[in-house]
């Protein structure tokens, strides 16, 4: 067989199961096609970037070739002995290095973490084995998620973008995403709480999904910000994203957030097509809104070229039958940075608590003076500088005296953000929607550095269009629309309401099946020329 | 000296007695288990793990809840408590913070002396334990078998006003707790343990002094004593004319000292907030209902019972509902005999609460019935055995687990009624007696009583004493005439 | 919102409380930063204070036929408690090693 990597999980399925291909070749293929265009992986002992780094993708931390094999055989076997296999038999999926992976080092690209092996492995990591797909190594991100390029690791050289390697992927799914995009796997697993699924998707140019809060089970997954923490998958074609989603999808005694709802059969559902669909518009998802030195808030343009793709995506909906709805009020928008920028440091200070250096991971070898110097300059040694800058906001935003003015604050602005969509979404109300279409991102992937800039609040503008998701608990998918004038990849999120991960689909699918045999489609990414 | 007025308020941590940790799915019970051995991913607070609370730690509070006379809240909240320390593993404690389930309430019970004590109640909150540990010289060894365990924490207010009524405060708490059997209540394995916050004024001043907390008390003598010693160190300090600074203390009972905890431990500000990883704490109607439904009846309501309904003295009610199963034996005793509940009470407070305390054991343990007694005194009163044999007929019926009735039968424990046989006797007696039946027939009648001796001796006690005494007396009178 | 300003007191307060070690530049590049971010935290003040909205923890709503019961009271060991042990750096006889933390006695 021929390059088999660039197929779709479900392609690749098929000819496992026919028989066409093994899962020990396809494995083989995969491991091929990280050997030639990944590089060195991701390590806490990394000097400095050669040349050659730079033309690299550097999605994984870690290849966990053996354990991939020995899965990998076991369905070659099944399927030779006409035993029943999962939908996702044979499939080689690489996962975020922040998902629990039982005697398999688990990071989350912190130092504070090394040489961590979890005694348990996380819900999803479960569903997969169920699903016979193979996981084949563990990838890059920022460190603990915290960050929107992939910079802040702490395990270097840092993940490239496989569309020009002089950017960043996005974060904080970059090694997802670039893996991906890369044809590293056909498949891999994220998390997204403001926008780390679906913006390093748009990024370098695949799907990516950021569920329902609540429909997938999070545990075993590191956490950034425990109320909004999601898990999905990027995948390189809707149907793959639909058929991971079926396989992870569900309601899990162990995480007490997800919801008792039926799971619906996503892949079925994407032929139902969009006629009779209402799709909104809403101005708020069209430009960049911040807040300008003299502290007012402040409107900036995204990039016209995404305006373009948008006028061209409705324009497509429109010819498939699909109703359009302009000016759809989104007014709580603005009111959500603030406060999702204050719950989830809160969230993620409390979240790093647990890492003192006695129980697991990093622990200062120098001399201490007693319990608390130990902790001072373990998590002193084991945390980046962009979780420590989270930590202590996060401290510092959630002093008892601060709690009804911050935080009492954010939870109500939350309910206001939520009555947002709920309006826009409610089947008796004025707008009866069923799919939000914004851009995914303001613009296409920028520049190392860019992220750390002067102003670490340009950061946020990156995730304007995803965060609000995150923290009204709605679904969205990211799904590629097109090229920059730069050639780089561009993306469109279709939005949906809780549980309804089908409608979304249905719309990016739509929008794929549509354009499918565009040119802009046929153009590959700088690491695969 | 100047006269002090003590101030004292309680919270006292309460281990609920179910079968797994309020989190997670390890057993709440470690007792006897090897360190780090009973515990999971979620307890040892490793990255990923999730919380899910358990049904029945929500069921056990709720019971408390209602029993202290407190208002329930429908929806409460789980909150993070966040502080570093060894014990600690999540770095924060769930717990609930500003919406718990249970709000306000009281317990009242009575001194010794029978003054009546009333001690309001702030708050009671579902939480859950932090973990073991013990300094060993300079490094200190962290056990986690016990992170997770539940707890309901429950906040008095500053009502006591000694460390007597501090220390009676608990026993009667500890009494409720095992009535109710939401939780062992034993001191010793920590199942009940408490700070206290203490402070004085001198008699009249109106505002409280500063308060001192004290933590781990873990007795009720180390109640009686840690109080105490930190009443007597702050008067103290004031007679000294110093300040009362507001400090953390730990009690080390094996040292019997009181020592000062490092700021560090003891910041003020736990940064509360919502635990995200739970849901609120929902309580349907018709779960309330099924609780409320399955209340047991509390120990100073059938105290009161026992005196109104039952006639009981004061005394005897307070004995007797010390603890429900003592309770509960005797008023099954009584419904069994139907008739004259004081007899009864005085048998289970003299031979069933004497078994009791020679065996160090509970009611429950008793191979005797409620129904066995009854019948033990039924059997006294018929006269079929005297009460001598009636009470060792309730430690042999204890022993074996046998019959009452039985037991007589297989035993011979029972009394001779048999006229002829008794007179035999009774001849046998006089006619080897001839000087005392002369003192008797010369009008020393007392000596009736030294017959009635000899027959029950050589009949080994089976004989009815008032049968023997008539066929004595007809004996001696008809030899008169001779 | 100048009482909100974090003065370099407050901040190496902050900082003791993480227990988190800060390089010079680091210490002085944070500092810097978060009193940058208090005016997106502040922004959370021009929010018009609507009775009708009430705090949420979780954006959904969890009506009670989707919200998941509370967890049987059903004991599952864990089958390898000794693995969460063997990551710890420093152990005795089973039990995780902390250095102390001393006490001050009281007389």
């Amino acid at each position: 067989m021929s390059d088999l990597t660039s197929l779709t999980a479900l392609e690749q399925a098929k000819l496992i199961r026919e028989k066409q291909i093994s899962a020990v070749e396809l494995l083989d293929q995969t491991l091929e096609q990280v050997k030639r265009v990944d590089g060195r992986p991701g390590s806490l002992d990394f000097d400095h970037e050669t040349e050659e780094d730079k033309h690299k993708v550097h999605a994984f931390i870690i290849l966990t070739e053996e354990h991939a094999r020995e899965k990998a055989r076991s369905v070659d076997e099944r399927i030779a002995k006409g035993k029943s296999v999962g939908a996702l038999a044979g499939v080689p999926y690489s996962v975020k290095d922040v998902y629990c992976t039982k005697g398999i080092q688990t990071t989350a690209a912190s130092k504070i973490l090394s040489g961590w092996k979890p005694p348990y492995d996380s819900t999803v990591i479960e569903k997969m084995d169920q699903a016979d797909a193979v996981m084949f190594g563990k990838v890059n991100l920022d460190e603990f998620t915290f960050g929107g390029s992939n910079e802040t690791t702490a395990f270097k050289p840092t993940v490239r973008n496989p569309w020009n390697t002089d950017r960043v992927p996005g974060g904080s799914s970059g090694g997802s995403a670039a893996a991906v995009a890369a044809n590293e796997g056909a498949i891999s697993l994220g998390t997204d709480t403001g926008g780390s699924i679906r913006e390093p998707a748009a990024f370098t140019g695949v799907v990516g999904l950021k569920p329902t809060y609540g429909r997938v089970s999070r545990y075993g997954v590191i956490p950034f910000a425990s109320s909004m923490d999601s898990l999905g998958p990027l995948t390189r074609s809707v149907s793959d994203a639909a058929l991971v989603l079926r396989e992870i999808a569900g309601f899990d005694p162990r995480d007490s957030v997800t919801g008792k709802v039926s799971v619906d059969n996503y892949l079925e559902e994407l032929k139902k097509g969009v006629k009779g669909m209402r799709i909104g518009i809403s101005q708020d998802y069209m430009q960049i809104t911040y807040m300008d030195d003299n502290g007012e808030y402040a409107s900036a343009p995204i990039d016209p070229v995404l305006l373009a793709k948008m006028e061209k995506a409705i324009s497509i909906y429109k010819e498939l039958g699909a109703e359009i709805i302009e000016d759809i009020p989104m007014p709580n928008t603005k009111y959500s940075v603030p406060s999702y920028f204050v719950i989830t440091r809160i969230e993620a200070y409390s979240n790093l608590q647990r890492y003192d250096g006695l129980k697991y991971g990093h622990s200062t070898s120098r001399p201490v003076t007693d319990m608390y110097d130990l902790y001072y300059k373990s998590r002193g040694e084991g945390f980046g500088y962009q979780t420590k800058l989270r930590l202590l906001t996060g401290l510092f935003a959630s002093q008892e005296k601060f709690y009804e003015k911050y935080y009492g604050r954010a939870m109500r602005a939350r309910g206001m953000l939520r009555n947002d969509f709920d309006n826009a979404f409610n089947p008796q109300g004025k707008y009866r929607l069923d799919v939000l279409l914004t851009p995914s991102t303001p613009s296409a992937a920028f520049p190392f550095g860019g992220a750390t800039a002067k102003d670490s609040l340009k950061m946020q503008f990156a995730d304007q269009f995803t965060s609000p998701m995150n923290f009204a608990g709605t679904p969205g998918v990211s799904f590629p629309c097109g090229l920059d004038n730069e050639g780089m990849p561009l993306g469109l999120q279709a939005a949906g309401y809780d549980y309804c991960e089908s409608k979304i689909l249905r719309a990016a699918y739509a929008f794929e099946q549509a354009t499918i045999d565009e040119d802009w489609r046929k153009v590959k990414p700088m690491v695969l020329k | 000296m100047a006269e002090y007025e003590v101030t004292i308020g309680l919270e006292t941590h309460i281990q609920l007695n179910t079968i797994t940790k309020a989190f997670c799915s390890c057993k709440a019970d470690s007792w006897g288990d090897a360190p780090n051995t009973n515990i999971c991913p979620v307890c040892s607070g490793l990255p990923g793990a999730l919380p899910a609370a358990n049904k029945a730690m929500v069921e056990k509070a709720l019971i408390l809840c209602l029993a202290m006379n407190a208002d329930i809240n429908m929806t409460s909240f789980f909150d993070r408590k966040n502080y570093l320390y060894a014990d600690l593993p999540a770095g924060y404690q769930i717990t609930q913070n500003d919406k718990p389930i249970g709000i306000g309430g009281y317990l009242d019970f009575q001194m010794d002396d029978g003054r009546p004590v009333r001690v309001r109640i702030d708050n009671l909150h579902m939480e859950e334990d932090a973990g073991k540990t013990r300094n060993e010289g300079d490094i200190r060894l962290i056990d986690m078998n016990r992170c997770g365990v539940p707890l309901v924490e429950m906040v008095t207010q500053p009502d006591m006003h000694s460390a007597d009524e501090a220390a009676t405060y608990l026993i009667k708490l500890r009494q409720l707790l095992r009535w109710l059997g939401i939780s062992e209540a034993n001191m010793e394995k920590a199942h009940l343990r408490c700070d206290a916050n203490v402070s004085i004024r001198p008699k009249g001043q109106v505002k409280l002094g500063k308060k001192c907390e004290i933590k781990n008390i873990n007795s009720i003598e180390a109640v009686r004593t840690a109080i105490n010693y930190e009443i007597q160190r702050q008067i103290k300090e004031v007679e000294a004319g110093n300040e009362i600074e507001q400090w953390t203390i730990e009690w080390d009972n094996d040292a019997l000292e009181l020592r000062k905890m490092r700021s560090k431990e003891t910041a003020a500000d736990y940064r509360y907030f919502r635990e995200p990883n739970l849901m609120p704490v929902v309580i349907s109607e018709e779960f309330l209902q099924s609780v409320k439904e399955g209340m047991p009846e509390l120990p100073l309501a059938r105290q009161k019972r026992f005196e109104t309904e039952l006639g009981l003295p004061a005394y005897d009610a307070s004995i007797l509902t010390a603890d429900r199963e003592t309770s509960e034996f005797f008023e099954e005793a009584a419904k069994v005999y139907g008739e004259d509940n004081k007899r009864v009470s005085n048998w289970m407070m003299n031979e069933v609460l004497r078994i009791v305390n020679e065996k160090g054991i509970g009611v429950a343990e008793l191979k005797i019935t409620p129904s066995n007694l009854a019948d033990i005194i039924r059997l006294v009163d018929k006269k079929t055995i005297n009460t001598t044999t009636g009470k060792t007929l309730v430690d042999k019926v204890n022993d074996s687990g046998k019959d009452p009735a039985a037991l007589v039968k297989e035993l011979g424990l029972g009394l001779v009624s048999d006229d002829s046989i008794i007179r035999e006797v009774c001849e046998k007696i006089v006619a080897n007696s001839p000087k005392e039946k002369a003192l008797y027939l010369g009008g020393k009648e007392t000596l009736i009583g030294w017959f009635v001796g000899q027959v029950m001796r050589e009949m080994r006690g089976k004989a009815d004493p008032e049968l023997a005494k008539t066929i004595l007396e007809s004996v001696l009178k008809a030899g008169e005439g001779n | 919102m100048d009482d909100d300003k974090i003065t370099k007191e407050l901040f190496e307060e902050y900082v003791n409380v993480a227990e988190v070690e800060l390089s010079s530049e680091e210490a002085d590049s944070i500092y810097a930063k978060m009193n940058e971010q208090l005016k997106v935290i502040h922004q959370l003040l021009s929010i018009p204070h609507e009775a009708e909205y009430d705090p949420v923890i979780h954006g959904n709503p969890y009506p009670a036929e989707i919200r998941m019961p509370l967890r049987e009271d059903v004991w599952i060991p864990f089958e390898h408690p000794e693995d969460i042990l063997a990551a710890a750096p420093r152990t005795s006889d089973g039990y995780i090693v902390s250095p102390d933390v001393p006490h001050q006695k009281l007389v």
